[in-house]
């Protein structure tokens, strides 16, 4: 309930932002001199740290009222919600000029590019991906892997790129393997895992994936997709392993060229050579990881959303038709 | 660091969601016959969506513009990477 009502005071009582204190740290002078960017520092002066990560409560006009992240690694959500609370009575209780300042930002103050500027064309193929690990020995939550975490993120294929994803002949029975660069986006791009990992090409070693047209009744196209999967890492920077199998299924409309359904699930074992003091705890290195590849619903709170690695292992043509 | 977020996010959670995950052990290989319980096992669900309901900015300046016009303080979440996405 706890959790509700904190939500319910975000939704109604405030406005709500998530971002990068590292983009903003990291944007040119140019950039910095920019009405955004002086509204953060400003905001964030009365901090110890500048801009610096936490949940911070300002004012539009640009005062900090509440450092208000408490607990770790488990935040502290009845503590939060009390210190969000007063918050709102400190707000309220400023003037309207103290609230609000004198004026609001402009497109042209902004800053950062943010990823929303354009639309993915709605006749692409659009993923969401969730991930979870499974439970494993001495899992604590300060561990990214630990399964009350999911790794949520986007994969994209064109228009013309979405084709792979059929067979050539759409009759039941007909049988093809799917091209290795289609399959690499997902994999190099750690769609399968939690996190990410610094695969490169010449890491995998099998990324075998067929389909078949299991029935094909007027213009709807069922697919059905199976696939073993392996990687193994072998940089300065990586030296992890994946291994694991592939099954999915879809309905392609080919009338109207358009997947009706689609997802792709994964399971597997994800190795980790080191462990690291900031991400993991306890003494196991491979974790067993399932993923679900689907058609993107385009939540409203996923607004601005770009794949973690975009435009890493993109083709030029998609990264040329979505340039921001 | 990115685990702050969803440390954030799974606090809001219910305990009864995390204790499912945590005591039900998902099936050891992806068929057919397993495929159902291996999707829910990746899926968001419950209360876990509860963050969906939050009209998360990406940006400091859409969510100055929209606390100015509201009338409303400014919850900032920010972190190294897209916190609705990655830990």
């Amino acid at each position: 309930m706890q959790s509700k009502r904190f939500v319910e005071l975000l939704q109604k009582e405030c406005v709500s932002v998530a971002s990068s204190d590292v983009r903003y740290n990291g944007l040119s002078d140019a950039m910095k001199a920019k009405g955004e960017y002086q509204f953060l520092r400003r905001s964030l002066s009365g901090h110890a740290h500048g801009i610096h990560q936490g949940v911070f409560v300002v004012t539009p006009s640009g005062k900090l009222l509440k450092k208000i992240n408490w607990g770790w690694p488990v935040p502290d959500v009845g503590e939060m919600h009390r210190q969000l609370e007063q918050s709102i009575v400190a707000y309220k209780k400023l003037s309207k000029g103290e609230r609000l300042g004198v004026e609001v930002l402009k497109e042209t103050d902004r800053s950062m590019r943010v990823a929303d500027r354009k639309d993915v064309p709605a006749g692409w193929l659009r993923l969401r991906n969730t991930s979870r690990s499974y439970v494993f020995p001495e899992m604590e939550l300060f561990d990214i892997r630990h399964p009350s975490y999911v790794t949520v993120d986007k994969l994209w294929f064109s228009g013309v790129e979405k084709l792979c994803f059929i067979p050539g002949v759409l009759k039941k029975g007909e049988k093809e393997v799917m091209k290795p660069e289609v399959v690499s986006r997902v994999l190099l791009n750690s769609h399968m895992i939690t996190g990410r990992s610094a695969w490169w090409r010449e890491h995998i070693r099998v990324a075998d994936v067929g389909m078949e047209v299991v029935s094909a009744k007027g213009d709807q196209v069922e697919i059905r997709y199976r696939g073993k999967l392996k990687l193994v890492a072998d940089s300065k920077w990586c030296k992890d392993t994946y291994d694991g199998s592939l099954l999915g299924k879809a309905v392609w409309d080919s009338g109207k060229k358009r997947f009706l359904s689609f997802e792709w699930v994964t399971l597997g074992s994800h190795g980790i050579d080191s462990l690291l003091s900031n991400m993991h705890r306890g003494t196991t290195k491979s974790v067993d990881v399932a993923s679900l590849l689907r058609l993107d619903p385009y939540l409203k709170c996923e607004r601005g959303m770009a794949p973690a690695h975009w435009p890493e292992n993109y083709s030029r043509e998609v990264v040329d038709a979505l340039k921001w | 660091m990115r685990i702050l977020f969803w440390g954030f996010i799974c606090s809001l959670l219910s305990q009864v969601v995390l204790a499912d995950r945590l005591s039900v052990r998902a099936p050891e290989e992806l068929s057919w016959k397993t495929y159902d319980e291996v999707v829910r096992h990746a899926l968001q669900s419950g209360d876990e969506l509860l963050y969906q309901k939050v009209d998360w900015k990406s940006n400091v300046l859409d969510g100055q513009r929209e606390g100015y016009k509201d009338d409303k303080p400014i919850v900032m979440i920010l972190f190294f990477g897209d916190h609705r996405s990655n830990c």
